[in-house]
């Protein structure tokens, strides 16, 4: 048994915040709807039911951009949606390296240029 | 300002970024004062969740100072005190009316499975985080919480998410006087979730793990029996041998996919045969007695993990599992911190700059140091 002397405390379901977990519909006090709203004041453009504050603190770009516009444009119900921004995530690491060292992205490349015909030759020998 | 930014699995840097600014006419600027790294920031910084960018800023853990507030912001003024929800809620849509502000409807354009969260990836709406000495915060009228004059901000940091967290993964539970609770996992989630149990009226609580200095700190601070589980043949056996061979009444996944403990999980986890390793909710539904109730808190990534499905049919369980819905906790655990019935603020095991934030995820990661908690402090503060 615990000795804690705040056991039980909380017994009660009418006690605990979330039950039931859906509440009968109320507005948080203070909430409105403000999504529709700029901060200078200028209208959302027609259509436009998020404004461009919702997301894309990192807006996508080079390769990895492009496959992860390919998984977006797949519903989430599909698993290559989810493959795609895993594969896109690797790449946009590989770019990132190979922005911030583009020297170092050269000799890999030609390391990787070297070795495959290398490897070619040698097979080819055999 | 400085922030930190993801580069790669493993590898988070600090980097100058522009500081945020009010974009919408419902934001606020905080300047943060603490802002602590969360077992979930683990499985971004190990490249589990899918589209974390290169330069992503994580930290949803946050409490700061307002410096600046939008147009339309009623509630909260410069020099307000306050901590942040990690949803990211507007407080209007079908779901925020109903009180579930993590499915807000409004607040991720990505997906339609979860709502916003600061600094967790674009899956979450591409919001940048809190590890950073500034946050902009979206909604600031139906987010953040303000911080009473008598509490200071370490007391109540973990009102943003691991102290709801760990009692909603016990309210899910729906536990009743006397029953069995077992706990799976003794981070600081799991910590909570054993606290509230007791709370809720649990008999006994059994927490479970691997790591020795969690399971001895999880015996002081929630006053459980623990159970190593590398010390035991077969656990799910030894849960049932401890209850009378029934099992516990209510099991609580606080692990999620990054779990130990089973091979053939971890290969198929990190094969991408299915999302990170899930044999610690096989084992709950496997330990909890016959229609008792599973409760799941721990993260999962889509698209798809092996649970035997069949199993919780054939035992008639339950099985519930919630991001929190931070928000309408607060007010309440609020109470329990100010009378002393829960010392959040015990778990801190480590304060670091957030200079030494990459530092912190290593150590955490790699549980070193006997690492419960790290809490960085991107603008001075108690070192």
């Amino acid at each position: 048994m615990s000795p804690d002397p705040a056991r039980g405390i909380d017994q009660d379901p009418a006690r605990r915040p979330g039950v039931p977990a859906e509440k009968p519909p109320h507005s948080q006090p203070h909430a409105r709807n403000v999504a529709q709203m700029r901060q200078d004041g200028r209208p959302t453009g027609v259509g436009e039911t998020r404004t461009p504050v919702f997301g894309t603190a990192q807006p996508p770009r080079g390769l990895s951009g492009r496959l992860r516009a390919a998984a977006y444009a797949i519903p989430e119900h599909y698993a290559r949606h989810w493959m795609l921004l895993i594969l896109a995530d690797r790449v946009d690491v590989l770019e990132s390296r190979v922005r911030r060292r583009p020297g170092m992205a050269v000799v890999a490349g030609a390391g990787a240029l070297l070795g495959t015909l290398a490897l070619a030759r040698a097979l080819g020998r055999r | 300002m400085k922030a930190l930014a993801y580069q790669g699995p493993k590898h988070v840097e600090i980097v100058t970024k522009p500081d945020p600014r009010i974009e919408h006419a419902g934001d606020a600027i905080v300047r943060v004062t603490r802002a602590a790294i969360c077992g979930s920031d683990l499985h971004l910084y190990h490249g589990l969740v899918p589209d974390t960018r290169v330069g992503h800023t994580f930290g949803h853990e946050v409490t700061g100072v307002v410096q600046e507030v939008g147009r339309a912001v009623t509630t909260l003024r410069p020099g307000d005190r306050v901590v942040v929800p990690f949803n990211i809620s507007c407080g209007s849509c079908f779901y925020c009316e109903r009180g579930l502000t993590a499915n807000c409807d409004r607040t991720n354009p990505n997906s339609q499975i979860v709502g916003g969260v600061y600094g967790y990836s674009h899956l979450t709406g591409g919001y940048d985080g809190g590890q950073a000495e500034y946050l902009r915060v979206p909604f600031a009228d139906s987010g953040p919480f303000k911080i009473p004059d008598d509490m200071d901000d370490e007391s109540v940091l973990f009102l943003s998410d691991i102290l709801p967290t760990g009692y909603q993964a016990a309210e899910m539970g729906e536990i009743k006087p006397n029953e069995t609770v077992a706990v799976f996992g003794c981070g600081p989630v799991g910590l909570f979730a054993a606290k509230s149990a007791w709370l809720m009226g649990a008999g006994r609580v059994i927490a479970i793990d691997s790591v020795d200095y969690r399971l001895q700190f999880a015996r002081r601070f929630a006053e459980v029996e623990t159970v190593d589980y590398a010390q035991v043949d077969d656990v799910v056996a030894h849960l049932r041998e401890m209850t009378d061979g029934r099992g516990p009444d209510v099991c609580i996944d606080a692990v999620g996919l990054e779990a130990s403990g089973s091979l053939m999980h971890r290969a198929l986890g990190v094969t991408m045969l299915q999302a990170g390793a899930a044999n610690v909710l096989q084992w709950a539904i496997g330990a909890v007695r016959k229609a008792g109730n599973v409760s799941i808190i721990g993260v999962y990534g889509p698209p798809w993990n092996l649970i035997p499905i069949g199993v919780a049919m054939n035992k008639g369980l339950t099985l519930r599992g919630a991001q929190c819905s931070v928000r309408r906790y607060m007010p309440h655990l609020l109470e329990h911190i100010r009378a002393g019935r829960i010392d959040a603020r015990a778990i801190i095991s480590h304060r670091l700059p957030l200079d030494d934030a990459p530092k912190g995820y290593h150590m955490f990661a790699n549980k070193q140091d006997d690492c419960i908690k790290c809490v960085l402090l991107p603008n001075g503060g108690l070192a």
